[in-house]
């Protein structure tokens, strides 16, 4: 059975150590695969994932309910990535552009899977709004209102974004089949 | 791909081709809880005890230095002057120890501050 939000804030409460840690049972796994998705390379996504639950923590009482649990979690982890990107002049953008051999560097990305890496490519040439848009509904199956409480906008835009981007996406694939 | 492929993306699905070291998910639980833990084991730092202070006045006084720091700040502007920032850095100077306290400990480690803008871009 999984976990609820509401359970994981009571038990942060009650016990901070083993509350946390239900915390990142629940959440480590999909907030790193949504970081990763963002920044590309593995050990930024760690730095960025590691740093992001290290910020959860202190800003846990910050935390007053305004928005989804996972939202504000969400919130965080993208703002982590993006300040990871940031920092690395855009390497991991860079690092998608099919003319740029840096892509084939990270030994935890798998070559053979075609098909997979040109999707990511296709994502990647998104602006980044749309690009997190896409990802937390494609991957994360959120709903546009959750999503628009994770970028902090409307579920309107949110609903916009995705659309955009998947229809640049399949033109993406189509004009590089 | 034939189209329909396209429009659901079959091709592919939520298949990724990023993969992670063995054991990486608990390593980096354990990372985090070791730093997590430090942060726990660090004394919390306890407000002192404000003798004639009231919470309403202190609320006052920030807000005051903030109304001041503008309009020094305008008029800073209005004169041409270089750096109009030093205006905002003089009224924060001003303030007492408790109060640049309470500033800091309220702003610094909001990770939301501006984030419209210049982070997420949305």
């Amino acid at each position: 059975m999984p976990i609820d939000n509401n359970d994981i804030i009571k038990a942060i409460k009650a016990n901070p150590e083993q509350g946390f840690r239900e915390l990142m049972s629940r959440f480590m796994e999909p907030v790193y695969w949504h970081i990763r998705r963002l920044v590309v390379a593995h050990e930024d996504a760690q730095d960025a994932a590691q740093e992001t639950f290290v910020r959860i923590y202190r800003s846990l009482d910050q935390y007053y309910g305004e928005r989804s649990f996972s939202a504000w979690i969400y919130r965080i982890a993208t703002n982590e990535a993006l300040r990871m990107i940031e920092r690395n002049n855009r390497r991991a953008c860079r690092a998608l552009d099919e003319t740029d051999t840096s892509f084939t560097a990270d030994a935890y990305i798998d070559y053979t899977d075609v098909e997979a890496v040109q999707l990511q490519r296709a994502i990647h040439t998104l602006p980044t709004k749309q690009q997190v848009a896409f990802n937390l509904r494609y991957y994360d199956e959120m709903s546009y209102e959750e999503i628009a409480n994770v970028t902090g906008s409307t579920a309107g835009a949110a609903k916009s974004n995705y659309h955009l981007a998947k229809d640049k996406i399949v033109e993406y694939l189509k004009t590089n089949d | 791909m034939d189209q329909n492929n396209y429009d659901n993306l079959n091709g592919v699905g939520k298949r990724m081709p990023y993969n992670v070291p063995v054991d990486f998910f608990a390593k980096l639980e354990e990372n985090v809880m070791r730093e997590v833990k430090a942060e726990m084991a660090q004394p919390v730092a306890t407000p002192r005890p404000r003798a004639w202070l009231s919470k309403g006045f202190t609320r006052f006084s920030i807000a005051a230095a903030a109304a001041l720091a503008v309009v020094v700040g305008y008029h800073a502007l209005q004169s041409q002057r270089a750096d109009n920032f030093t205006a905002v850095e003089e009224a924060f100077a001003n303030l007492n120890e408790e109060d640049q306290e309470y500033l800091l400990e309220v702003y610094q480690e909001d990770v939301f501050m501006d984030e419209d803008a210049d982070e997420l871009d949305i």
